[in-house]
């Protein structure tokens, strides 16, 4: 089993680099060309990854059964959204908030740039929390299947939320005209290289805070939780004030995702936040990559949204029309049939978690075994 | 551990693992490279000059799915007719298919892919007003591509942050709004009870309507709106139906008001009927019965029953066999036709350049219109120096500062003897206001 789990993540992400890099080039021959493209995709695939390492948070970690990802995600939108924009001018935009100006006359050096936008990442991630905890209340008492439509539920709520409620989210219309991050400093050909460094900074930060967090006692309890909350309750452990806690922050994590998604589109309307793309293709990233640790996360954000965007570029060879128009549905087949064969071939996932207590209980083991090695023969392996 | 010894030859485990990971990296580099440089030093199809590349997305897949096969079509239709007559700048027109899949995310997916690997000089697309908004914000603007959508009429349109690369081909929702209440007033009725759909397109078009018809002096007795598919409109229709409006206009698709317009004929107390552009569905009459629904009046936007709107129609009938129910076909059509003579008027496939040719041939000079001879005559005015006005299959097509159609018309369609029939077409001005307030969404 070590042999496949080894090989099966270099030949798959080989071969989405490869798909990624090689039909672009194939299509233009100009390796110019496919850096412009390829430089969006990345952000986009750095957000996704935010937002996988939330979820990863919650069902790798804690083990809670979250189908409703794309609310968070939304909320997090929604909420940067309305906090870096001009205030709504009412004829046919209205939303509440609208901080964007007063944030940017904060008197801190170059304030425009950066202060309406780190404002708006926070409160995405504030405002998540906050909502994972009224949800959490009523929905951490309740088992796995139960939470996971709960919070189906929940989403759609909230989905429906920003398409009717005017007043609040400017409802079925939209919000348009979202402020970039440090949109003065580069202009516009190279600021897709800024958000990118932005986004994968991003992505970084909140890679190392959660290690740091997991590799300590408080992660340690996590995992316990996730693999037999009752043996955890007997070793004296709160489970549900933990699993609370795990629930929140992957909440938050996801709402600071959502917010980078409001602003590298510009613009948000309630029919970006489907199902599928929300909540559906994020656990595909999840399974595929693998539950349970953080590499695992990003290489499958990496495969899945890599194998999801380059398949469209099928569309531009000259196919028969009937294949033509199947072409879209061929990519669910893709995904699908990647999940299957990653599942086949590594029930764990791409990158399967290690299971490792803690650093310090590994040194201890191996130099016990490097202890035992000295003192048995070498043929008896 | 028996399998892990597959690799090494000794107990050298960790060792021979990193370096048969390395062997194995180096491996495939080795195959992939000169794969890849093979395709990069492949000259690129060098040829006097680039084509014009048009890029559509329109939706193959999602909840608009029957809207982007017969799009294409229309499309397709335009640039075989133009490609017929010699192409724009002496070569061919190229059409890109992409998908949008009804989602606004998927759009702009698709056109940085149309824009930045097939090399496409001008887009339509964004059929939903999401997927525009989204569309133009983060590709159109930004980077400067000229975007057309042929259906899209959200308000934020008009005022979004495109650099003034957005355009459309559709007018708007909110000028039907104000026909509709003109026509509401015209056949003599007090009062009125709104049924409309809980979207964008129900939204906008029913503000538009009851402002239009309180500002002539009408009653609104009440507005109801009312969510998609669902098994049975009763309480809807019952808020309506209790406040005895003189007429009930339904703001819908054919497949909510599929069941609500039944449920009203076998009520047996139907009010008059006026309806909206989403309704004007043969197929939709069929189903229920035309008699129930002889004499019910309605509106709909932007197919203006000209002779180009016929050549059109005629042309699509023969090309693919049939005119399918879809509506924004002729603008799609329109949108391929303003691309290619202001490409041909700027004398280049530059997105800008064709940016900036494309008021000058929609509004003033010559007439010229869709059709292969008709679009001959039209390069040789421009050759000659002319200025040129296209005359759309859809409309007059002149725009505005904001990019948005100007001038166009409002059909009034009735229910007559088994059949769809144009009433009358009534031209809207937009220019100066003419109207309240802007578009609202179809949505389509």
């Amino acid at each position: 089993m070590i042999n496949r789990s080894r090989w099966l993540p270099i030949a798959i992400v080989g071969f989405v680099t490869l798909l990624l890099v090689g039909l672009p080039l194939e299509r233009t021959g100009n390796v110019r060309a496919v850096v412009d493209f390829l430089v969006p995709a990345l952000a986009t695939m750095a957000i996704f990854a935010v937002v996988c390492i939330g979820l990863n948070v919650q069902w790798g970690y804690t083990g809670i059964f979250n189908f409703g990802v794309v609310g968070f995600f939304l909320v997090g939108a929604y909420t940067a959204a309305i906090v870096t924009m001009p205030p709504a001018d009412g004829e046919f935009s209205t939303y509440v908030g609208g901080f964007g100006q007063t944030l940017a006359n904060v008197p801190l050096p170059g304030a425009a740039h950066w202060v309406p936008h780190l404002v708006g990442a926070l409160a995405a991630a504030g405002i998540s929390a906050v909502l994972a905890l009224l949800l959490a209340w009523p929905m951490v008492r309740l088992r796995e299947d139960y939470l996971a439509i709960a919070l189906i539920g929940t989403a759609e709520v909230l989905r429906r939320i920003a398409t009717e409620e005017q007043w609040l989210v400017n409802g079925s219309r939209g919000l348009a005209g979202i402020p970039r991050p440090l949109a003065g400093l580069a202009d516009g050909d190279t600021y897709k290289y800024l958000f990118l460094a932005l986004a994968l900074a991003t992505l970084a930060l909140i890679y190392l805070l959660i290690d740091l967090g997991i590799r300590s006692p408080w992660g340690r309890v996590l995992r316990a939780i996730r693999e037999d909350e009752g043996a955890a309750a007997a070793a004296g452990k709160n489970v549900n004030g933990f699993k609370l806690q795990g629930f929140v922050l992957g909440a938050a994590i996801m709402g600071a995702g959502g917010a980078f998604y409001a602003f590298q589109q510009g613009a948000i309307s309630p029919e970006t936040f489907t199902h599928f793309f929300g909540t559906f293709i994020i656990w595909a990233m999840l399974i595929a990559g693998g539950s349970g640790n953080m590499a695992g996360a990003i290489v499958g954000t990496y495969v899945i949204w890599g194998l999801w965007s380059v398949t469209l570029q099928l569309q531009g060879y000259d196919l028969p029309r009937f294949l033509a128009d199947r072409v879209p549905h061929l990519r669910d087949t893709i995904i699908g049939l990647t999940i299957v064969v990653v599942l086949l071939v590594n029930p764990r996932g791409l990158v399967p978690e290690r299971a490792r207590v803690s650093r310090w209980l590994d040194r201890r083991v191996s130099s016990m075994r490097r202890a035992e090695k000295a003192t048995t023969s070498p043929a008896a392996d | 551990m028996a399998m892990a010894l597959r690799w090494g030859e000794g107990g050298r485990r960790d060792g021979r693992w990193l370096g048969g990971r390395v062997v194995r990296a180096v491996g495939a580099a080795a195959l992939v490279v000169p794969l890849l440089a093979g395709t990069v030093l492949q000259p690129a199809a060098a040829q006097g000059g680039e084509p014009l590349r048009i890029g559509t997305i329109f939706p193959f897949t999602g909840d608009l799915s029957d809207f982007g096969p017969n799009f294409y079509n229309a499309a397709e239709l335009a640039v075989s007719q133009i490609n017929e007559a010699g192409g724009v700048n002496g070569q061919p027109v190229e059409l890109l298919r992409g998908d949008s899949a009804t989602s606004p995310q998927q759009t702009v997916e698709e056109a940085r892919r149309l824009i930045d690997i097939e090399g496409a000089n001008a887009l339509i697309g964004g059929v939903a007003s999401g997927e525009a908004l989204q569309v133009v914000e983060s590709v159109a603007g930004p980077d400067g591509v000229l975007v057309i959508s042929p259906s899209a009429t959200s308000p934020a349109l008009t005022t979004v942050n495109d650099n003034d690369f957005f355009f459309r081909t559709t007018i708007s929702d909110a000028a039907q709004g104000v026909v509709m209440a003109d026509v509401a007033r015209e056949l003599g009725y007090q009062t009125a009870c709104v049924l409309y759909l809980n979207s964008a397109y129900g939204q906008g078009l029913t503000e538009a309507f009851v402002a239009g018809f309180t500002a002539q002096g009408g009653e609104v007795t009440n507005q109801v709106p009312h969510e998609q598919e669902q098994a049975s409109y009763a309480s809807e229709l019952a808020a309506c139906t209790e406040t005895e409006p003189d007429v009930l206009v339904g703001v819908s698709y054919p497949e909510s008001a599929g069941v609500y317009l039944r449920e009203l004929v076998e009520s047996g107390e139907a009010p008059a009927l006026l309806l909206s552009d989403g309704l004007r569905s043969e197929d939709l009459f069929e189903g229920l019965g035309w008699e129930s629904f002889e004499g019910t009046v309605g509106t709909s936007p932007g197919s203006e029953q000209s002779e180009t709107g016929s050549a059109f129609q005629a042309a699509m009938e023969e090309t693919y066999g049939e005119l399918p129910s879809v509506p924004y076909l002729a603008e799609v059509y329109d949108a391929v036709y303003l691309i290619a003579l202001a490409a041909e008027a700027a004398g280049s496939n530059d997105s800008t350049a064709i940016r900036d040719a494309l008021r000058d041939v929609a509004a003033d000079g010559t007439p010229a219109v869709p059709g292969s001879e008709e679009y001959t005559a039209a390069v040789e005015a421009i050759g000659a120096g002319e200025d040129i006005d296209y005359q759309g299959a859809s409309g007059s097509l002149d725009y505005d500062e904001n990019g948005d159609v100007a001038r166009g018309a409002i059909v009034v369609w009735a229910v007559e003897g088994g059949a769809i029939t144009v009433r009358e077409t009534r031209p809207l001005d937009l220019t100066a206001g003419a109207t309240a307030s802007p578009q609202a969404t179809p949505s389509a």
